[in-house]
């Protein structure tokens, strides 16, 4: 199986199934550079195990996942590792930064990963910071933040690194309208910015509406997908 | 259909109701060593010593009571491990309590159920100490009075304070139990974080050395103990109660300086919360304190006794040091429960940074710098004060300093095997707390 000419990321026949619970039924995607994917459905349709399963964190019981040509299931842990610390983002919902860290600390923390000094990396994630807006709060513990606040700092987290796509979880599934709607503006904007593909997981239609293509997903199968996609309607 | 409280107990996981079990009845053996050693009397204690060959400051009445006071403390590794041993699964425990609170349970309810889940399983380990007691008896009395002094008396029992020995452990496991359920309890959040610890137990241990100051140079009878005993008792509960203080304060040193993430991790885990671990850690500074004394002991023995008298000694000595090693490897552990505890706590945010890419052996690796930073400083402490002081106090010879160095070296390199080896231990369920299959069970 190979990727089209532009794609970054393709994933073909994916299935995946936790205990007699099928989640994913022969799921495809392809992802550009640069664009922005919306992949929708109702509850329990598999957007989530899809989207771990794109990222890495998952892997699937069959199908192949590639990314710039390398198919993920032929590396190792720690080659996975290193490779969602490096080229991919992650956001979720909530609960992904860790509440002993400051926010400048939790931002710099893949940086010193990837062997950057402290002070090279507590530099780079001031500059993210500043650019979410939310500098004033290099110091501040997650627990003394609010959920939009929290969010900003987890889209720096996962900008950081200039990553070549940004995975987001129903990234305003946790936030009131508002706030949800900045969030998300911040996350569509910096990724454009960084020329960062954007796969948003999310069950609310003004969220896919700010995405170039929306791929229904429904009981483990794309149901529909926008232009682009190689969807396999079920 | 099983009865409540068996169910109640199995819920809570056989891991913890063994380790409650195993820990209570360690602890009521070692209170049924010290109550007969307390039964042995002042009168028949030179007849006692003949014939049971005791070992010399458990035979004679004057030091007897030092020797009774190291035998409770002995207990203190134990009881912080069984206070560990009740915190493992306290995040199953909480979504349990949360599912009963919604089912109709009150508060009470789930106190009381939370009481059963630790107060059974100590009860049955308040009773295995009974037979523990008779094994030790057998080995470190019968059996050792035969090639050296004996630690255990053999002529008198605890008596009819086994009663109260076995009922006071049992009603400590009933009152963690629901010291327990009201930590689970508490669903709503905390309004905010208890502050950083404060340096006041200080003051106690600065008593403590002044105390053993004045009494320095006193006469040795029985009476003039009690200097001795409350310089002990408050040094080493005003180590306890320092101990928190110490690990946030390496904690916050470690988490600036940190150039590593592990490191980092590490810091700022024990400045949020160093107060458990902190607790764990002050049972590694009195061990280290023990073996500081008996270092420059055995040098003190090695230096000035008759070979032929030297086993009556060493032996006994090198029995307690064993005793303090293996607490320090229980303490060891139980910090690294405390760390995987914590961990599972706050599994969401593990994963997910696991999910962005960090490896769980960072994670592994920050919670052995974890470990190490709580307790290598106060065993080194602990030791070093250990041979300076019981040295200072006692007048010996400069020789018997080899010893105490040597303590040094032998503690510094058992706390860091622990830790490597009890973090090795745990790393199954650090690893299952971080796997970022939690995303999915938010």
């Amino acid at each position: 199986m190979t990727d089209t000419p532009q794609s970054i990321l393709t994933a073909h026949g994916v299935h995946k199934s936790f205990g007699r619970t099928v989640a994913l039924r022969g799921a495809a995607l392809e992802v550009q550079p640069g664009e922005c994917v919306a992949i929708t459905g109702p509850s329990g349709s598999g957007k989530s195990t899809l989207l771990h399963c794109l990222a890495g964190v998952l892997m699937p019981d069959s199908g192949v996942v590639t990314f710039r040509g390398t198919r993920l299931d032929a590396l190792g842990v720690d080659e996975r590792t290193r490779l969602r610390r490096s080229s991919f983002g992650l956001v979720l919902q909530f609960g992904q930064l860790v509440p002993e860290l400051s926010a400048l600390e939790n931002v710099a923390l893949p940086l010193m990963l990837e062997g950057r000094r402290r002070p090279d990396a507590a530099a780079a994630a001031t500059q993210w910071l500043e650019r979410l807006e939310v500098a004033q709060l290099a110091h501040t513990r997650p627990t003394a933040m609010s959920g939009g606040e929290a969010q900003r700092v987890a889209i720096a987290r996962a900008l950081v690194t200039s990553p070549d796509i940004v995975f987001a979880d129903e990234p305003t599934g946790a936030l009131d309208t508002v706030t949800g709607e900045l969030a998300l503006d911040v996350l569509v904007k910096a990724t454009r910015e960084t020329e960062a593909a954007l796969v948003l997981v999310t069950h609310d239609n003004r969220v896919a509406a700010a995405a170039e293509r929306e791929v229904v997903l429904r009981d483990g199968a794309i149901e529909a997908a926008g232009d682009g996609g190689p969807g396999e309607p079920t | 259909m099983r009865p409540l409280p068996l169910t109640i107990v199995l819920a809570a996981g056989r891991g913890r109701a063994a380790l409650v079990v195993a820990t209570t009845a360690v602890t009521s053996a070692l209170l049924l060593v010290a109550a007969s050693m307390a039964r042995l009397g002042r009168d028949d204690a030179w007849s006692s010593y003949e014939q049971e060959h005791l070992f010399a400051p458990i035979g004679d009445a004057g030091t007897r009571p030092g020797a009774i006071l190291a035998v409770v403390l002995l207990t203190v590794p134990v009881l912080l491990l069984l206070d560990q041993a009740v915190r493992l699964g306290s995040t199953g425990r909480h979504r349990r309590y949360t599912a009963l609170s919604v089912a109709g349970a009150t508060r009470r309810d789930l106190r009381r159920w939370a009481a059963i889940e630790v107060g059974a399983p100590a009860v049955a380990g308040a009773l295995l100490g009974v037979p523990l007691w008779l094994l030790l008896r057998e080995l470190l009395g019968f059996r050792l009075a035969m090639h050296a002094g004996a630690l255990v008396p053999t002529s008198v029992g605890p008596g009819p304070w086994t009663w109260a020995i076995l009922a006071a452990v049992a009603a400590y496991g009933v009152l963690v139990g629901r010291r327990s359920g009201s930590r689970a309890t508490a669903l709503t959040g905390r309004g905010g974080e208890a502050g950083a610890p404060r340096p006041w137990p200080a003051l106690a241990v600065l008593a403590g050395a002044l105390v053993a100051i004045s009494g320095r140079g006193g006469s040795s009878s029985a009476d003039s103990l009690a200097t001795p005993i409350a310089a002990v008792l408050l040094v080493t509960l005003g180590t306890v109660g320092l101990a928190p203080w110490a690990a946030h304060a390496a904690g916050v040193r470690a988490a600036r300086r940190a150039r590593r993430a592990a490191t980092l991790i590490a810091g700022r885990r024990l400045q949020a919360d160093p107060r458990p671990a902190g607790r764990a850690a002050a049972a590694v500074g009195a061990v280290g304190l023990t073996v500081g004394v008996l270092g420059v002991f055995v040098g003190d023995v090695l230096a000035t006794t008759d070979p032929y008298d030297r086993d009556d000694y060493l032996v006994p000595a090198a029995i307690v040091a064993v005793c303090a090693l293996l607490a320090v490897v229980m303490i060891a552990l139980s910090i690294a429960v405390h760390s995987v505890e914590t961990t599972a706590q706050h599994r969401r945010e593990m994963a997910a940074l696991v999910a962005t890419g960090v490896s769980s052996s960072v994670l592994t690796g920050a919670q052995r710098t974890e470990c190490l930073l709580t307790s290598l400083p106060l065993a080194l402490a602990g030791s070093a004060a250990g041979s300076l002081g019981y040295g200072w106090l006692v007048g010996l010879s400069p020789a018997a300093y080899a010893g105490g160095a040597a303590a040094l070296l032998l503690t510094a390199s058992v706390v860091a095997g622990s830790v490597l080896v009890t973090t090795a231990l745990v790393r199954p369920w650090l690893v299952a707390a971080v796997d970022p299959g939690n995303l999915r069970t938010a």
